[in-house]
Order: structure tokens, then C-alpha cells, then sequence
């Protein structure tokens, strides 16, 4: 069985999988700060993405590397991240169980009257 | 290039998010960091702002994680520098030398000040601005030591009282021309240092009565404290000058 992903963590492997914009194709850190931020519909903290990258990257579903930065960013190198199959693994697996447990299940909810 | 693309966030706070970082993610996280900081002022996002979020941002690395990194090799490294330093002062010396405590601790805190005021002799430029301002802020001790000794019965008094104003205001002099308190202190060092030797040449050819010459370190280190003190104003003074003479002369021009 694959790793099961928590929702945060879902989104910053489709922001790396699926982005939506020019600069979340770009694929390095601040790239996917903004597009989990769109994907998510509010701010997020730079640490919270950056530590889960780290998470996710020790757990084997993404890799990285160094390359040399821009002027814009003086000069200082960006770390490019790409998905792993363990990743992509992980990914379908996370959106079977939420079917599964939503399967047969009308949506959206009503509250008790 | 324009504004924004030179723009940067303020030393500490990179500072403060460098040391929250291990060294694999440090260069790459600022750099993520300070583009995004570019990209909103050139937005058009007030600086401020703009400020605040990277304030935020850098303290979301603030987890136990970063904190435990942060603060555990530098502050515990000072901790106990600071600890060593202050055992030997407070009971090393006076227990070998037969030195007193206080007075151990002023000469550490005079010689650190010196070591301070030393970082002034880096600049070639200023070497002159030091040596007229010593020269010229030791003629009231100059013109009273003559008086004084021509005076009898002999009393230190009013050199004294000179000494002690003559050094800050060296000091002061010379650190508000350039807002660099270690100037201050090298002048008022140097000053003090001139007022030493004349008054040890001059009692020593009259025959008058001076302290032994093993009490002259105390000269210089009394300067470095007094030259701190009118170092600090002073820069804080010549900059607030300067800044009241260029908003003065822009309510001119507008």
C-alpha cells in the first residue's frame, strides 16, 4: 500500500504534477509556494510548503536539485523539485480513499434539520 | 536597474532567517524569499508591507526545529564565553593579581572599547580628522595645566574637571561628522593619550608631584569609556542633524 497523504501535502504534489500557471511549471520553491496557495485558495506560510517539500522528499515521492539563481534573486541558486512515482503513487492512492469513503455518499451534506 | 530589483529585506530579518535554516536550504529558501520580496514592491506593494510579509514568512520557519538551531550553537557559545570571561574577572584575577574586581572589569570593558575604537584606524581617510580634533581638544588642558601649575597651593581640580569634559566632546566632535561611533572613541582615546604624556613631561621637568607612571593605562582607558559614551551620542546627533538639514532644505526646494 502506498503513503497515505494528508491534504496539505496532496496539494503541494499536484502543485508539482498539475500546476496552473507559467511560474508553477517553473517547478522550484517559490513556484510552488504561489500555486499551493492558488490550489488552496488562501495564504500559506513559506515554511509550512517548504517543510512539507522536505517531508515529502525524506519519504522518497519527490527529489531535488540545485541550479544557479537569477539576478532578480541575487544570485542565489534555486532548488527545482520533480515528482517521483512513489509520488504519483501516493497521489492516486490518496484521492482512491477519498472516494471510497465518500462513494454512495450525496454531496453536498445537509445538516439535521 | 530599477528600485525593486535592488531592493532587499532588512539585514536582520535575513540574518534571523539564515540562522533558522540548516545550510543545505539556507541560499535557496532566502533567494525564493527575497524574489518574491522584489516582485511585490515592484507590484507596487508599500514597502512596509512588503516588509511585514517577510517578517511573517521568516518566522514560519520559527518551528522547534529552527528555533533549536538557531539558538543553541551561537547562543549557547556565548553563553559560555560570557560565563568563562566573567569568572576570571570576577574572581581569577583578583585572586592572582590581588587586582579588584571592579576594577578588573573596567579594564576589560575599556580594552574591548579600544579593541572597538581600533576598527576607526581602518579608515586612512579619517587618520586626519583624529589627529586635528585631538590636537585641538587637548589645548583647554593644555592652556589649564599652565595655569594650574603656575597656581599655588597645587591642586588637580580643575584638570581634571577639564579632562573629563574635553574627552566626550572630542568624541562627539568627532563621530558626529561621520555617525561612526568607533571614530568617537579613537579620537578621545588619542586625546587622552596626548593629555597623558604632556602632564607626565610637564610634572616630570617642574618637579611636581604626579601619580606613579604604573597608573597611566588608567589614562586611555578612562578616554575609551568617555569616547563610548560622546561616540554614541554624537553619531546619534550628527545623524539626526544631517537628516533635519536635508528634510530642512527639501521643505526649501518644494
Amino acid at each position: 500500500m502506498a503513503e497515505v497523504l494528508g491534504t496539505f501535502e496532496q496539494a503541494v504534489l499536484l502543485a508539482l504534477v498539475r500546476p496552473k500557471t507559467p511560474l508553477g511549471k517553473e517547478g522550484y520553491g517559490r513556484a510552488i509556494h504561489k500555486e499551493v496557495q492558488l490550489r488552496l485558495d488562501r495564504e500559506v506560510s513559506a515554511g509550512a510548503v517548504y517543510a512539507t517539500l522536505d517531508r515529502l522528499e525524506k519519504k522518497g515521492l519527490i527529489s531535488s536539485e540545485v541550479r544557479e539563481g537569477t539576478d532578480q534573486r541575487g544570485g542565489l541558486p534555486r532548488r527545482y523539485f520533480s515528482v517521483e512515482p512513489a509520488g504519483i503513487r501516493a497521489l492516486n492512492e490518496s484521492k482512491a480513499i477519498v472516494d471510497r469513503v465518500w462513494q454512495g455518499v450525496p454531496w453536498p451534506l445537509k445538516a439535521p434539520s | 536597474m530599477n528600485r525593486p530589483m535592488r531592493a532587499a529585506p532588512p539585514g536582520w530579518a535575513q540574518s534571523l532567517l539564515k540562522s533558522l535554516l540548516d545550510s543545505r536550504d539556507k541560499h535557496t529558501i532566502a533567494g525564493d524569499l527575497l524574489e518574491e520580496y522584489r516582485e511585490r514592491l515592484s507590484e507596487g506593494a508599500p514597502l512596509r508591507r512588503v516588509n511585514v510579509w517577510y517578517l511573517k514568512q521568516v518566522l514560519s520557519f520559527a518551528g522547534w526545529k529552527g528555533l533549536r538551531r538557531a539558538l543553541l550553537p551561537g547562543c549557547s557559545a556565548w553563553a559560555a564565553l560570557a560565563a568563562v570571561i566573567e569568572f576570571i574577572l570576577l574572581f581569577g584575577i583578583p585572586a592572582s593579581t590581588g587586582i579588584s574586581a571592579g576594577r578588573a572589569v573596567f579594564y576589560f570593558v575599556a580594552g574591548a572599547l579600544v579593541l572597538s575604537g581600533a576598527g576607526a584606524w581602518r579608515l586612512p581617510a579619517e587618520h586626519g580628522t583624529m589627529l586635528r580634533l585631538s590636537v585641538l581638544w587637548s589645548l583647554p588642558f593644555i592652556v589649564t595645566a599652565l595655569l594650574m601649575l603656575r597656581t599655588t597651593p597645587f591642586t588637580p581640580a580643575p584638570g581634571v574637571a577639564v579632562f573629563l569634559f574635553s574627552l566626550p566632546a572630542a568624541a562627539i566632535h568627532a563621530s558626529a561628522r561621520n555617525g561612526n561611533p568607533a571614530l568617537g572613541i579613537a579620537t578621545a582615546l588619542m586625546t587622552s593619550c596626548f593629555m597623558g604624556v604632556l602632564t607626565l613631561a610637564a610634572t616630570e621637568l617642574l618637579h611636581h608631584p604626579h601619580p606613579p607612571v604604573s597608573s597611566l593605562p588608567f589614562v586611555p582607558a578612562v578616554g575609551a569609556v568617555l569616547g563610548a559614551t560622546g561616540g554614541i551620542f554624537g553619531s546619534r546627533f550628527g545623524r539626526c542633524a544631517k537628516t533635519e538639514l536635508i528634510r530642512l532644505s527639501l521643505a526649501r526646494t518644494l
